[in-house]
């Protein structure tokens, strides 16, 4: 699935965007793990991260798809 | 009155060299625009970096646009917002509002839309940025000024002052 970074997240990942290969199925966990292992310590922003699915919120007990497009949503945002 | 027009565009280009609509059923237009301000709290910043998931932006502009119809109908409502960064004095945003006749309340659209935070819009403030080293030392609150002008063929251009919140928190 494509991941999409903005703001702050970008400049710790350095890019604004990634792949990562994951199950038809997983959860938010599986996500994070596997930006985790692309992006050392990128789960610091995790509490303060909303994740959007296909321009959607996410819920708490989101099933993702490889197809789906994933966007972090920081902390500081709001224009 | 007719159902609402709603366009919303998120653009990296300048806002000025935009054309916004014409409306020909439409005889009292509002332009409000939110212009980056060159001082905050005795600091100066040199501009503001806007960026935006687009798609999810766009549609919650209109959503927020939608609800506030609700309480201030009106016949459109134009908005564009620029991403990327903003030198002091540009504006960020233009919001339009038209309506066959009456002004009333129209610059409330304008005012509560500013005044409402879009979470697919990030705001980056320059000072809290490492890799935007070039505006350290500069402020990093967005202002928002209000130039607004209201049309209407029976007074001609009005100003209108229009004083806003830079955002809910």
């Amino acid at each position: 699935m494509n991941v999409l970074f903005f703001a702050q997240i970008r400049d710790f990942t350095g890019c604004g965007s990634v792949e990562i290969e994951t199950h038809d199925g997983v959860t938010a966990d599986a996500v994070w793990i596997g930006l985790e292992q692309q992006f050392r310590g990128i789960e610091k922003f995790r509490g303060t991260t909303r994740l959007a699915r296909n321009g959607v919120f996410a819920s708490a007990d989101e099933r993702f798809v490889q197809s789906d497009e994933i966007a972090l949503i920081p902390p500081v945002s709001g224009g | 009155m007719m159902n609402p027009e709603i366009t919303v565009c998120v653009t990296t280009a300048p806002i000025s060299s935009l054309p916004l609509p014409s409306r020909s059923d439409c005889g009292a237009v509002l332009d409000f625009f939110g212009v980056v301000r060159g001082e905050e709290k005795g600091e100066q910043i040199a501009g503001l970096e806007y960026e935006a998931y687009q798609p999810m932006a766009e549609r919650q502009i209109e959503q927020i646009i939608r609800a506030l119809l609700d309480q201030f109908p009106c016949r459109a409502v134009d908005v564009v917002h620029r991403i990327g960064f903003i030198a002091v004095g540009e504006s960020s945003i233009v919001v339009r509002v038209a309506s066959p006749r009456t002004m009333i309340r129209q610059d409330s659209i304008a005012r509560q839309l500013t005044a409402t935070r879009c979470v697919a819009l990030m705001r980056t403030d320059p000072c809290e940025s490492s890799a935007r080293s070039r505006l350290v030392s500069v402020n990093c609150h967005r202002s928002v000024t209000a130039n607004a002008l209201a049309f209407s063929p029976a007074r001609g251009f009005q100003p209108a002052q229009i004083t806003l919140p830079c955002r809910k928190s």
